[in-house]
């Protein structure tokens, strides 16, 4: 019986003891929770501002891969159409060799027309079929350099010109 | 008397708790599309006795991988100077954050 209610007193004084530790802990304790709080919303406050802050950057990313995929999409259309028109000119030389090749020859039938025509002209026809004859002159050279030019299109490179350009893969 | 001690740390501990404070883990990424990251073409092969129309075309390839690759570099540094211009902000926010804190306290 003395057992049991020493054996009381000492739970109740425990607890009165664990009571009491406890509020003046509480007390010192109230002070930090504070602090803690207020740690614990700045850290809210800068996550959430880190995380607006990364979001906000993966998204213009995100318009810019955008903006720059189309851009490179038009490029490449419009680098594929200049190829075309590119490889259609080339292999037209040929047929543009022909026709400027007709056009001198015409050039030559109408010179030698006048040509004729100025044995028998009188001064003044003479001058003006000179000119027109020069006329001919000028626009038959200015066709062949334009032969030359499509016909040099097939020609070789000279090694020496092309030498230090070329690109081993 | 043990008993009584195991059962008052047992309810004391009830009263403990872990306080989560958030932590800022890790700095802001730039992370930039990989399409923007690619190497620029090399130039186009010349081959020994290329003709005149054939190095106009290798000069046309060359020229539109430039472009593709001006475009491309300059996608990115417009990405990375926008990136920086946004982490700049960041940091000023953070640094009036802070400023406005400690005059808090």
């Amino acid at each position: 019986m003395l057992s049991n209610l020493k054996l009381i007193l000492i739970g109740v004084l425990a607890a009165a003891l664990f009571a009491a530790g406890y509020a003046l802990g509480a007390r010192k304790v109230a002070a930090l929770e504070t602090q803690i709080e207020s740690i614990k919303n700045s850290g809210k406050e800068a996550e959430a501002k880190q995380k607006l802050a990364q979001e906000e950057i993966t998204r213009t990313l995100k318009d810019k891969e955008a903006a720059f995929a189309k851009q490179a999409q038009q490029m490449k259309a419009e680098a594929d159409q200049k190829a075309k028109a590119l490889a259609a000119a080339l292999a037209g030389a040929d047929t543009r060799i022909k026709s400027l090749q007709g056009q001198v020859a015409g050039i030559q039938t109408e010179r030698a027309r006048l040509e004729e025509k100025l044995k028998t002209a009188s001064v003044a026809e003479k001058t003006e079929i000179q000119g027109r004859i020069d006329a001919l002159d000028k626009d038959k050279k200015a066709l062949e350099a334009k032969v030359d030019a499509n016909e040099c299109l097939a020609l070789a490179v000279p090694d020496a010109v092309i030498g230090s350009l070329m690109v081993h893969q | 008397m043990k008993r009584i001690l195991i059962c008052l740390v047992s309810a004391a501990s009830f009263g403990c708790t872990t306080v989560a404070v958030p932590v800022v883990k890790e700095a802001l990424k730039c992370e930039v599309p990989a399409s923007m990251l690619a190497a620029c073409d090399d130039a186009a092969a010349i081959k020994p006795g290329i003709a005149f129309g054939e190095m106009i075309n290798v000069s046309a390839r060359d020229r539109d991988s430039l472009r593709a690759c001006a475009l491309r570099q300059k996608s990115l540094a417009d990405a990375i100077a926008d990136c920086n211009s946004r982490i700049d902000k960041y940091n000023a926010d953070i640094r009036e954050y802070n400023a406005r804190n400690a005059a808090k306290q």
